[in-house]
């Protein structure tokens, strides 16, 4: 990171350079992995069903006739394009395939996540201020036991009693027809499949970060002053106490992205999770593949807002005095 | 018009035809809206380039034929025509109705669509290939346009099976040749019949939108609209019904019993005449030795796949034709399960500690289930069995052209026709990189299929199809597993319309109880 | 060792991981002897409930869901096992490269590791499936490629830790070669690390095992893997749940007592090595 007076535009920019970076980088990855293939990759990528003049397209477009170096320019310039070419199976650009599922994954990510905000973060400050109590219960158990489950386990755990022995309904798919209410409902299990394993988690975050923070001398003199407890808590504690949750936000996405797969598949939602997953069973690559950049993309993205968030909640990052601890999942 | 069908058809039909009784819709809340649950999207919907019962049934609705089923009945009534009839052995007339206009603008339907639609079948399409079901108008020499409202077809040979096969089915679907000259290859996705449904909307790979054509002349259909939902997985389509997402699904005979609990499913059984077998590639090493065949034969127990993969719900098949079908073959053998002697063929083909085996399915569990059942029998015998599990698309291309070269055993499922012949055209020599997977070729096979086609007598065609039969017996390429039984699950205040062979569904008759 | 050992029952935590884990370990290693065929088939006995004959009841061919499972902790340890051992050495060798080689070396090794972040697991894993096709060979394979950057990390870190140590910087005086170095001194010192995380990602590896087996892109039928028998069981939930709930049971039980298990190790060995899961 720079080190003379980076300022906030600055800093905003050198995260922007490596996040760029890393896309570039992984696009360079899957490229270079495809060139492992044996045989011709185009033949083996598209499967049996692929007809000579798919394989030829293909071929075309992988540019298989040219040096490795212009391959990679040339698949750049499609990527940057949004050319991903045409999907075999349905004959449809598979830039719209992607784009047209990708809200699904937004929503379902995205409320799994505030989720697990709303219920571990109050959950954790209680914890804090009531060691030992019912909620510091809750959230250690909550912490080890469902960390474990994998999320898929509880997806079918969730599927089992709620569709199949309390009967309680609907379940599946993402309900297009049925307007927002509908889809919300639909939302309900594969969020909650998805954020149980955070909750406890943002709560164990959040309740030690908090005791940390609360142990600190502007709180003791807060306190002195003799301002009211909860405001001291909610008002100015919270605020700091969050950084480290902040920080698990982005890393999170990541993960639950990974996860995301499990419950569109369990809940037949349409997602890009189902879409890179059918893109596999029915041997469809190029599918696969920008289904994989589009989630690299949003993680990428993911974790350029947590930075940002993280360096305007703490002015001392935007200033270079600390970094982020960047880490996976 | 009439038909000459057999008596057994004919006692079905009345049958299912009782069983579809027209009810007229009663009650003030009529639905306009209708949700099937399809096992897949469709993939092609130029008729002569349809891939199943599934392209089919939508075509069926949007398009009209020179004459069409009663509801769940096999007897035709007129739907294009005004009036039409077999002059001859090789000549039909017939009439057009006047005034039916194709959707999207493309005009009114006249004898030169009817000629453009039939003769295409037999003409190179894009790309030079050839109709998946050129057979079905093999036997049309061409179609005389003798007016602007009538023509006649032309055929070559007599043809038993056209009116079953070819004019009253997916085959007969007349097309508007403007709408083909103008979208070129887009036909395999964009539909402008003159039937009673319109395709309004294609979300690929989440519904289909039929809306009832309101410029259709004749009897409109009951509802409004019809929104077909592609869920592959049977089971997420169980409970999507449960939830009231979908009103109608077929379902896999296992889930019948778990369905019948549900208080708003009505469960529909019928006897198909579909067949599912374990096929045996003979040209691929070591299966090119009948003693291996006889020894895979031997060891595959296939009344526990019935048991186990159908949960005995359906009964297992001895051949190709169904009970029922002209040319049922009531005398075929049942091969028993001998392990001993399966082993003793192994040795004496010289591979007496087994081999390596691959068995390729379609992913459905039912499919699933019998390859593993049929694993475990094999591997008493020391042949090890590997299941290839694919998907629809990577699935039906497995057999074809020169991948098929490497296909071992593999377990199919073909839909039926109620005329034999369509049944037996799959597995002639010229089949071969097409449908015919166990690439097995028999001159006289292909003969008598030739003259299966092109005999009008009822008595010697079923001579020549048990003949048929006993040479694909001979063959050992094939293990008969079941002829199926389709079941249904709609809702009670539902009343589906289904032709006898289960595949084929009616949409236009689909009513409200 | 032994004081690991102590350090380790002293937790409590530590303790019921580490029993568990040797109780899955065990019964993975005596699975053939403590329960039957776990593939055959018994058609008239299908969806069975738990009973004296079938302490888990039957799946949908009628086979013992017991003998399966234990079967599955079978194919769990193994891919756990060959996945660590690929992870480990490779991560060893790139991030030792990386830490005591040249700039040159280093700096494609860190990219390398950062593109590798950039993915997320098991997104990384899918992709990787849909170049080298299924089946449970390749997982390892996969599996592996997608743990080793955490193994290649703390090896660099600590290699960097390391250095400038002055017994290192005795020993290359009186001249000692690089490779003497690294292999005499420089692994050896960064072993007990290296072992933590290779306890700490064994959850992971059983995880993402488990979920692409459950997407049928690991173990083929008839063999038994956790994530297959999740596989079937979802496929018949509405016929039975008894598959699933045990399979889920056990995945989760494994998973428990491998983090437990690790974490207690990490805290036994070198407690600086705390992250985030």
């Amino acid at each position: 990171m720079t080190r003379v007076e980076p300022g906030p535009w600055r800093y905003f920019a050198s995260r922007v350079v490596t996040a760029a970076f890393i896309v570039v980088g992984a696009i360079t990855l899957l490229f270079v992995l495809t060139q492992l293939v044996r045989g011709n990759p185009a033949e083996v990528l598209l499967g049996p069903r692929a007809t000579a003049e798919a394989v030829a397209e293909f071929a075309r477009r992988m540019g298989l006739d040219l040096p490795v170096h212009e391959r990679l320019l040339q698949f750049f310039g499609q990527v940057i394009r949004g050319d991903f070419g045409v999907d075999i199976i349905s004959g449809r650009p598979i830039l719209d395939m992607v784009l047209e599922v990708m809200p699904f994954t937004l929503a379902l990510t995205f409320s799994a996540i505030a989720l697990a905000f709303l219920i571990g973060v109050p959950l954790g400050c209680y914890a804090a201020t009531h060691p030992n109590g019912v909620g510091d219960r809750i959230a250690a158990v909550l912490s080890v036991g469902l960390i474990s489950m994998p999320s898929f386990v509880v997806s079918i755990y969730l599927l089992l009693v709620f569709s199949i022995w309390l009967q309680w309904l609907p379940v599946l798919g993402a309900g297009g027809s049925g307007g927002i209410l509908d889809q919300l409902t639909r939302l309900v299990l594969p969020t909650s499949a998805l954020a149980i394993g955070w909750i406890g988690y943002v709560a164990r975050l959040t309740r030690s970060s908090m005791v940390e923070t609360l142990a600190e001398p502007y709180i003791r003199t807060s306190r002195a002053y003799g301002l009211a407890e909860s405001k001291i808590i909610y008002k100015y504690a919270l605020k700091n106490a969050c950084l480290p949750t902040l920080a698990v936000l982005g890393l999170g996405t990541g993960r639950l992205f990974g996860e995301a797969v499990f419950a569109e598949v369990i809940f037949a939602r349409p997602g890009l999770g189902t879409l890179i997953y059918t893109g596999i069973s029915t041997r469809n690559y190029p599918v696969v593949q920008a289904g994989v950049f589009a989630i690299v993309l949003l993680f990428a993205m993911a974790n350029l807002a947590t930075d940002m968030a993280y360096a305007w909640v703490d002015p001392r990052i935007r200033a270079g005095l600390r970094g982020t601890s960047a880490g996976r999942r | 018009m009439t038909l000459k069908l057999d008596r057994r058809q004919v006692l079905r039909s009345a049958a299912a035809g009782a069983a579809a009784a027209f009810l007229s819709p009663a009650g003030a809340l009529a639905r306009d809206r209708l949700v099937i649950r399809l096992d897949r999207d469709f993939q092609n919907l130029d008729p002569a380039y349809r891939i199943g019962p599934l392209e089919a049934n939508i075509l069926r609705c949007v398009t009209r034929r020179l004459v069409k089923f009663k509801p769940g009945v096999v007897e035709f009534e007129n739907d294009a025509a005004a009036s039409i009839k077999q002059v001859d052995d090789k000549l039909i007339e017939f009439t057009l109705k006047e005034g039916m206009r194709f959707q999207g603008g493309y005009g009114e339907l006249t004898a030169d669509d009817v000629k453009f639609s039939f003769e295409r079948f037999n003409q190179p399409g894009p790309g030079g290939k050839k109709s998946t079901y050129a057979k079905d108008w093999d036997a049309l020499d061409g179609v005389e346009v003798t007016g602007k409202y009538s023509g006649r077809l032309v055929l070559k040979r007599p043809a038993p099976a056209l009116w079953l096969i070819a004019i009253g089915d997916g085959s007969g679907c007349i097309v508007s040749r403007k709408a083909f000259d103008a979208l070129g290859e887009k036909t395999a996705v964009q539909l402008h019949g003159a039937g009673p449904y319109a395709l309004a909307e294609w979300v690929p790979n989440q519904r289909i939108l039929l809306r009832a054509d309101p410029n259709f002349v004749g009897p409109k259909p009951y509802f409004q609209e019809i929104v077909l939902r592609p869920i592959q997985e049977g089971k997420t389509a169980q409970l999507a019904f449960r939830s009231g997402e979908i009103d109608f699904t077929s379902l896999e005979p296992t889930e019948a019993a778990e369905m019948a609990r549900d208080p708003s499913a009505a469960i529909i059984k019928k006897d198909s005449i579909n067949y599912v077998w374990i096929g045996i590639n003979v040209e691929k090493k070591p299966y090119d030795d009948i003693r291996v065949r006889q020894a895979i034969q031997k060891a595959i127990d296939v009344d526990q796949v019935i048991l186990g993969a159908y949960n005995g719900t359906v009964t297992r098949a001895r051949s190709l034709m169904a009970p029922g079908l002209l040319g049922h073959w009531a005398d075929a053998p049942v091969v028993k399960r001998d392990l001993p002697g399966a082993k003793k063929l192994l040795a004496d083909a010289g591979l007496p500690n087994g081999f390596k085996a691959k068995i390729t399915v379609l992913n459905r569990p039912t499919f699933q289930a019998a390859a593993q059942i049929a694993q475990a029998n094999l591997a008493e015998i020391g042949v090890d069995l590997a299941i290839e599990v694919l998907d629809t698309g990577t699935y039906f291309s497995s057999g074809k052209g020169d991948v098929g070269k490497n296909l071992e055993l593999s377990l199919q499922r073909f839909g039926g026709k109620l005329d034999p012949g369509f049944q037996t055209q799959w597995f002639t020599g010229e089949q071969v990189g097409e449908w015919n997977w166990q690439r097995w070729r028999n001159d006289e096979f292909d003969r008598l299929d030739r003259i299966g086609q092109s005999t009008v007598d009822t008595k010697a065609r079923e001579a020549a199809y048990i003949r048929m039969q006993q040479l694909m017996a001979d063959s050992v390429a094939y293990i008969w597993l079941t002829h199926e039984v389709n079941v249904f699950a709609g809702k009670t205040w539902l009343r589906p319309s289904i032709l006898p062979n289960g595949d084929d569904w009616q949409y236009e008759h689909f009513l409200e109880a | 060792m032994s004081t690991i050992f102590s350090h380790i029952w002293r937790s409590s935590t530590g303790r019921f991981g580490l029993i568990l884990a040797v109780a899955i370990i065990g019964s993975a290693a005596f699975a053939p002897w403590l329960a039957g065929d776990p593939n055959r088939i018994d058609v008239f006995n299908r969806f069975a409930g738990p009973s004296w004959q079938h302490w888990m009841g039957t799946d949908h061919l009628g086979r013992d869901l017991f003998s399966r499972i234990l079967h599955g902790a079978r194919i769990a340890m193994e891919v756990a096992a060959a996945v660590t051992a690929i992870a480990l050495s490779l991560g060893t060798v790139l991030g030792v490269a990386a830490g005591y080689g040249p700039r040159q070396v280093e700096r494609p090794i860190l990219i390398l590791f950062d593109i590798l972040y950039s993915f997320p697991n098991l997104i990384f894993a899918l992709a990787l499936v849909a170049i080298l096709g299924p089946g449970l060979d390749n997982v390892v394979i996969i599996v592996a490629m997608t743990v080793m950057p955490h193994f290649g990390r703390i090896a660099r870190a600590q290699v960097l830790r390391l250095k400038h140590a002055p017994f290192l910087e005795a020993e290359r005086v009186l001249g000692a070669s690089t490779a003497r170095i690294v292999f005499r001194h420089v692994i050896p010192n960064i072993a007990g690390p290296l072992i933590v995380v290779a306890g700490m990602e064994v959850p992971a590896v059983i995880t993402i095992e488990a979920g692409l087996s459950f997407l049928g892109l690991g173990a083929r039928p008839p063999l038994a893997s956790w994530g297959t028998l999740l596989h079937d069981g979802y496929t018949y939930l509405s016929q039975s749940g008894w598959p699933v709930f045990f399979a889920g049971m056990m995945l989760t039980t494994a998973t428990l007592a491998f983090t437990l298990f690790g974490e207690a190790l990490r805290d036994a060995i070198d407690p600086r090595l705390r992250m985030d899961p």
